[in-house]
């Protein structure tokens, strides 16, 4: 009898170790996929790079630019950009050949924010493109100095 | 009896204390391996890389040198031709090679100051020292040319 008793009160204590061990190993889980899926990813550079790629095909298709592309309506239009979204990025293209011409578009107060540090500071993408300018039939070479910041730190972050 | 009863219970308590060990230790490894996998918790925020960037400039770029119209002289005549059939010609004539490479640094120099990698395999045209992202494409040919072009960036 005595017997008895003794192996029913050390099952019981047995069953609470197991029950907290499954516990610890749930713990563990969720404290794992936590620290995993928590993780903040900063999508401004991959969108920057998404804008800059729609600039350019709205500018120079295959590295040959039309001067009459190089203007700010028209590339607002061809790459599908809202105009509720203008305050949130800005887009600046000179192109350089034997003269220069250059368009805007966005908010031009965040030009002088990049490479500023901070955690609520746009992000700026600065690319060079050697092009070939398409004027009057002739081919001149050209280089074209984009620059993309991005704001929104709110929702892309 | 008595005796045997004890020595098993021993047996698993050990048993049972070791498991716990075990798992204790698989999930401090687990919460350790998460952590780096996601970015570290106090790295802050995460951020992609920038060689997709450097290759959409880079292919933009290769298709209009590649388009580029250069005066050369072949059989003592002055001649315009575009760099892809400059590369044609260098890759069947060696000794156009070096006119290449004087072409390719004058159409890419004031662009990217020779921060590049230029090969037409199987020529060189220029190296540079520093790890580009490489892009390439094909020159419809006998035997199609591949052309590769790295830009070398800096990460912010």
């Amino acid at each position: 009898m005595k017997n008895k008793k003794a192996i029913v009160g050390g099952e019981t204590v047995i069953s609470f170790y197991k029950i907290l061990l499954i516990g610890l190993i749930a713990l563990g889980f969720i404290i794992v996929i936590s620290i995993f899926y928590s993780a903040k990813y900063d999508i401004r550079p991959a969108e920057s790079v998404l804008l800059a790629r729609r600039v350019i095909n709205c500018i120079a298709t295959n590295g040959i630019a039309k001067l009459e592309a190089l203007d700010s309506a028209r590339v607002t239009e061809c790459a599908g950009l809202s105009k509720e979204e203008t305050n949130e990025f800005y887009i600046k293209a000179v192109i350089s050949y034997s003269n220069s011409s250059s368009f805007t578009i966005g908010s031009s107060t965040l030009e002088p924010l990049c490479g500023a540090k901070g955690k609520y500071m746009p992000y700026c993408l600065s690319q060079k493109y050697y092009l070939l300018l398409e004027q009057n039939g002739n081919l001149e070479r050209a280089r074209l100095d984009l620059l993309i910041a991005i704001k929104k730190f709110e929702e892309n972050v | 009896m008595f005796k045997e009863n004890k020595k098993a219970q021993i047996g698993e308590t050990m048993t049972l204390g070791l498991a716990t060990l075990i798992i204790i230790f698989l999930i401090i490894a687990f919460v350790i391996i998460s952590t780096f996998i996601a970015g570290g918790i106090s790295r802050g925020i995460k951020t992609e890389s920038i060689t997709m960037s450097s290759k959409e400039e880079a292919i933009t770029s290769l298709l209009a040198y590649l388009q580029t119209p250069v005066n050369i002289s072949i059989n003592e005549k002055e001649q315009e031709i575009i760099i892809a059939d400059l590369i044609r010609l260098a890759t069947v004539n060696r000794s156009y090679e070096k006119v290449l490479q004087e072409k390719s640094k004058e159409i890419l120099d004031p662009v990217y100051k020779g921060k590049y990698a230029l090969h037409a395999l199987p020529l060189e045209i220029v190296s540079v020292i520093g790890r580009p992202s490489f892009t390439y494409t094909l020159i419809p040919s006998k035997n199609p040319i591949n052309v590769i072009f790295g830009l070398v960036k800096e990460e912010k």
